[in-house]
């Protein structure tokens, strides 16, 4: 099973001039608790990521006024990212070797194409084992 | 199992008069997912609940000063209780039925004694045995 089968695909993105109450309402537009950090609109090459988590520890938690700062100020600039040809099982690897609950699918030009959440994996990897092993005595039979 | 055999500790909580800064706080040095908002310190009984969800989409969102803001405005009314003598497979019902990852816990005076999530029921070991049975079976061609 590839990765694009079972990302969300083209998920809301933001620049890391976008104000965070800009980001805040991207997430309740798109119902999520993740942006992708972008390096601009055209190219949407994946520079960090934000999450309401950040907004609310890294801003609200220090007594920082969020209305003030932009995704830059706080994303997370470690990204993490996975081709949307590559196997599930080699993005389960890179999320565990990175220890990351979500993941930037890009694609053949480097551009933000999807994100995979570790929930996504665990729906989709029981199923494929089960479609699997079904086939397998079918087959067999 | 019930729940009283979980390894549950009495929670952080907030008043809804508290400010969002505040209540930040308490999530982030806490390192917690779920803030109960209590009535009292001296009677904990929860009237609602916070996450970074609530802080970022109720009140950042809306264009709202956390420092001026209080939890009463944005917190979230939706949230499910069991008591200590529950089972834990009920638990588990409850939280798939009506779609929410954790439960509040009162004990008899109502006032809030632990939090239980779904990484904490045994329950969520059968969820995933479920499916391992399913291969088991096909294996043996018992579904044939």
């Amino acid at each position: 099973m590839k990765v694009e089968e079972i990302m969300t695909k083209n998920p809301a993105c933001c620049t890391s001039d976008a104000k965070l109450q800009e980001v805040a309402q991207m997430m309740v537009d798109n119902n999520c608790g993740c942006i992708p950090v972008v390096e601009s609109d055209e190219n949407k090459k994946p520079i960090g990521m934000i999450t309401d988590r950040d907004i609310t520890v890294r801003t609200v938690a220090e007594g920082k006024n969020p209305l003030d700062l932009t995704a830059g100020d706080i994303m997370s600039d470690q990204v993490v990212t996975v081709k949307s040809d590559s196997s599930v099982e080699e993005c389960c690897n890179k999320m565990e070797e990175n220890q990351v609950r979500r993941i930037a699918v890009v694609d053949e030009k480097g551009a933000c194409c999807g994100i995979v959440a570790q929930a996504d994996v665990a729906i989709n990897a029981d199923q494929s084992k089960t479609a699997e092993v079904v086939q397998k005595v079918s087959s067999a039979s | 199992m019930l729940v009283k055999e979980l390894d549950l500790t009495e929670p952080v909580v907030c008043l809804i008069d508290d400010y969002l800064n505040q209540s930040a706080r308490l999530l982030s040095e806490n390192n917690l997912k779920y803030l109960p908002v209590v009535e009292s310190h001296a009677h904990r009984n929860v009237i609602g609940f916070v996450t970074d969800k609530e802080i970022c989409r109720q009140a950042i969102a809306k264009g709202l000063d956390p420092k001026k803001t209080t939890v009463g405005r944005i917190m979230n009314h939706r949230f499910f209780t069991v008591g200590p003598d529950t089972r834990t497979d009920e638990c588990w019902r409850i939280m798939k039925e009506n779609d929410v990852d954790f439960l509040f816990v009162n004990k008899e005076d109502n006032s809030c004694s632990g939090i239980v999530t779904k990484d904490q029921l045994p329950e969520k070991d059968f969820f995933f045995d479920t499916s391992r049975i399913q291969i088991q079976y096909a294996k043996t061609d018992r579904l044939f």
